[in-house]
């Protein structure tokens, strides 16, 4: 197979070097994302449609990031652009919300089991955020637990002390436990009598750069009593896994209720979007809170929104990425094990975890992926993988092809010692 | 009554930071002397003919010797018996020494004092001239590879300091979880530093049995970076600078090289 080259993304990146940090910040970026090694990665795209997307030299990749999540439906979905582009026509950043924000929250809240109202902001972070917040005005407590490897964003309280720019103070609320240990919940509510307003989870455990755990049977149902008996409220972190497992929410997929739900990410098939769904006890501690944006409000998004869910119903969204991401993991695996590897696949099948167990360093895995990668094939070594509904059974045999030609580049890689 | 436990606490900080860097002074900078043997004629020529030991002591630290042979000098973690022995009062009469604003207390092995007075003395301003040069130093090139090589060695060592005398430091470390981690420049410099119950120790890197790599192209974009005149980020980009393995593990050791840069300001 023919392995790509990216000489016109280096030359974007060293004119981006002069005028933005980092050339590309954040996780889109070469020392966030973990290219690893660096000279196997795009580090541009110029075009996307349905499953691939073209990087600056027009080389063609599947897809398997799904812009981190957002893409559910395939890049530029037939339905969702009709519908941003009607909302575009009539208006979309306003003096006044449109009609479109009171449909789309008719109809996350008739689709989502602990939703009785929406608030509507941009990203995850903005209504992980507003979460907290809510459950801080509603209970009057200052404590929030979370869950070791659990990412809620980039609020200061969401971060870890010793990053930059992050102080003790920021973090001194915040209790971190492991996951799936009730026990350590029933601890934390003892030690801290009064004083937890909330626990914020994501629905399954899908931390970066370690294998993802699916909760344990008990463990939700405890955590719920927990809060309950607490008088603590239950948030669901639903942004990565919101619509990818059930268009109920994540919570209902694994049979518990939660307080406050949080969406973003597949809610707009990549239009920017967030919403922050709950159960009425919260509805005025949620309007209490001094909280808003100037683009939150935005219409064309939220038609985008409302398009992309429908389609979703219609074509049974979350069961069609089960069961791609079911073939695709399968294959993977057993492409491993034909090369003498061992790929270990964790979490929900439609946004997979997966590494190469063979050595303890991860530098195995790391070149693997980016065998798969400089062979069109766009996967990650450190984050959950995302299936979309535009990945059809023919992308996924192509997949499998690139993954044995990887592993054979490995082998080779392996017996030249240059691994 | 609040005013007065806000005073104490920052009285308790003060004395923390005072003893966080004498840790680093001892067991980074002191030790860097190891390396100055090693890579610097003038230094070299100081050390030899000379056999001792020298033990510095500081209260609440473990020990450093420094074992003079040969023309060289080896760093070592503890106390030896028959060491030309440095006394110091406590962590701010250490760091003032450091500073160059108080003398050591010799408590035994007196007849070595003449070359503490003397050879030792000119040894650590040679050091200095290094660890804090000039603009013009760093135009010649030979100075500027020293400077790179003891400047990474002080840094290296500084933050497994951090790592077990500070609080924060010590939170990162907790954090790693247990491995090695290289930073390096493949062929040319190697240092290990390996994360075992929540301690830090940093050694030269022997080539086996590290989980996680942070290499450089090159010591001159090693030097950049320490100088501040390249900017980490757009390395990787570049590919001047290549991290693998367990990322968690380097991105702790990030965090901890941020925290080096303020204590050795």
């Amino acid at each position: 197979m023919n392995t790509y080259q990216y000489l016109n993304s280096r030359v974007i990146f060293e004119r981006a070097a002069k005028v933005i940090p980092a050339g590309i910040y954040g996780h889109l970026g070469p020392a966030e994302g973990c290219f690893i090694p660096v000279e196997a990665y795009p580090f541009y795209a110029q075009r996307a449609q349905g499953a691939y997307f073209w990087d600056a030299d027009g080389n063609r990749f599947i897809d398997y990031m799904c812009a981190y999540g957002p893409i559910v439906l395939g890049y530029n979905h037939p339905a969702v652009e009709a519908a941003a582009r009607a909302q575009q026509e009539q208006m979309n950043c306003g003096v006044l919300p449109g009609e479109i924000m009171v449909q789309l929250a008719e109809k996350l809240v008739s689709l989502v089991d602990s939703a009785d109202w929406a608030f509507f902001a941009k990203n995850g972070g903005d209504v992980t955020n507003l979460a907290v917040m809510t459950a801080r005005a509603h209970t009057r407590r200052n404590k929030i637990i979370k869950f070791a490897g659990g990412y809620h964003g980039v609020s200061q309280w969401m971060q870890f002390i010793g990053n930059a720019g992050i102080i003790e103070e920021d973090v001194s609320s915040v209790i971190t436990l492991p996951f799936n240990d009730a026990q350590a919940v029933e601890q934390a509510f003892k030690r801290y009598p009064g004083e937890i307003a909330a626990i914020i989870a994501t629905p399954y455990h899908h931390p970066a750069m370690a294998d993802n755990a699916l909760p344990e049977p008990g463990f939700w149902p405890a955590v719920r009593g927990l809060c309950d008996r607490e008088g603590a409220l239950l948030i669901i972190d639903d942004v990565r896994a919101g619509f990818r497992l059930s268009l109920h929410g994540s919570d209902a997929y694994y049979g518990f209720k939660a307080d406050l739900i949080c969406f973003c990410k597949a809610l707009g098939n990549g239009y920017n979007l967030s919403a922050l769904c709950g159960r009425d006890a919260y509805k005025e501690a949620v309007s209490s809170v001094f909280y808003t944006g100037s683009y939150w409000l935005s219409a064309m998004p939220m038609a985008a929104a409302l398009a992309t869910l429908t389609e979703l119903e219609r074509i049974d969204g979350p069961g069609l990425m089960t069961r791609q991401g079911t073939k695709l993991t399968q294959g993977l695996a057993q492409a491993a094990q034909q090369h003498g590897y061992h790929l270990k696949i964790t979490g929900e099948p439609s946004m997979w975890y997966m590494r190469l167990t063979d050595d303890d360093t991860g530098v195995l895995h790391q070149q693997w992926v980016s065998e798969c990668v400089r062979r069109g094939v766009f996967f990650t070594n450190h984050h959950n993988l995302f299936i979309n509904t535009a990945i059809t059974d023919e992308d996924i045999a192509y997949t499998l092809e690139v993954a044995h030609d990887a592993f054979r580049a490995l082998r080779g890689a392996g017996q030249k010692g240059s691994i | 009554m609040r005013l007065r436990l806000s005073s104490v606490y920052k009285e308790v900080k003060a004395v923390n930071l005072e003893r966080i860097r004498a840790c680093i002074n001892l067991h980074a900078i002191l030790r860097n002397l190891e390396d100055l043997g090693d890579l610097d004629d003038d230094a070299r020529t100081l050390l030899a003919g000379h056999d001792l030991r020298i033990g510095m002591h500081v209260p609440g630290i473990e020990p450093l010797t420094l074992a003079v042979k040969d023309g060289a000098i080896r760093a070592k973690r503890g106390s030896e018996a028959g060491s030309l022995r440095l006394q110091f009062a406590s962590p701010r009469h250490f760091n003032g020494m450091v500073g160059g604003s108080s003398m050591p207390l010799p408590t035994g092995g007196f007849k070595h004092l003449g070359f503490l007075k003397g050879n030792f003395a000119a040894l650590a301003k040679d050091l200095e001239k290094y660890l804090r040069p000039g603009a013009d130093d760093l135009k010649d090139p030979a100075f500027r590879d020293k400077n790179t090589r003891l400047t990474a060695s002080a840094a290296m060592y500084a933050l497994s300091e951090i790592a077990n005398a500070d609080p924060v430091g010590r939170q990162i470390a907790r954090a790693m979880g247990e491995g090695t981690a290289v930073i390096e420049v493949p062929g040319v410099l190697a240092h290990a530093i390996q994360s075992k119950d929540g301690r830090l120790t940093t050694s030269r890197y022997e080539g086996q049995g590290a989980q996680a790599f942070m290499r450089f192209d090159s010591l001159d974009t090693l030097g950049q970076v320490l100088l501040g005149e390249l900017d980490s980020y757009l390395c990787i980009g570049r590919g001047q600078i290549a991290i693998s393995g367990r990322v968690p593990m380097m991105d702790n050791i990030n965090k901890l090289l941020r925290m080096v840069s303020f204590y050795l300001a």
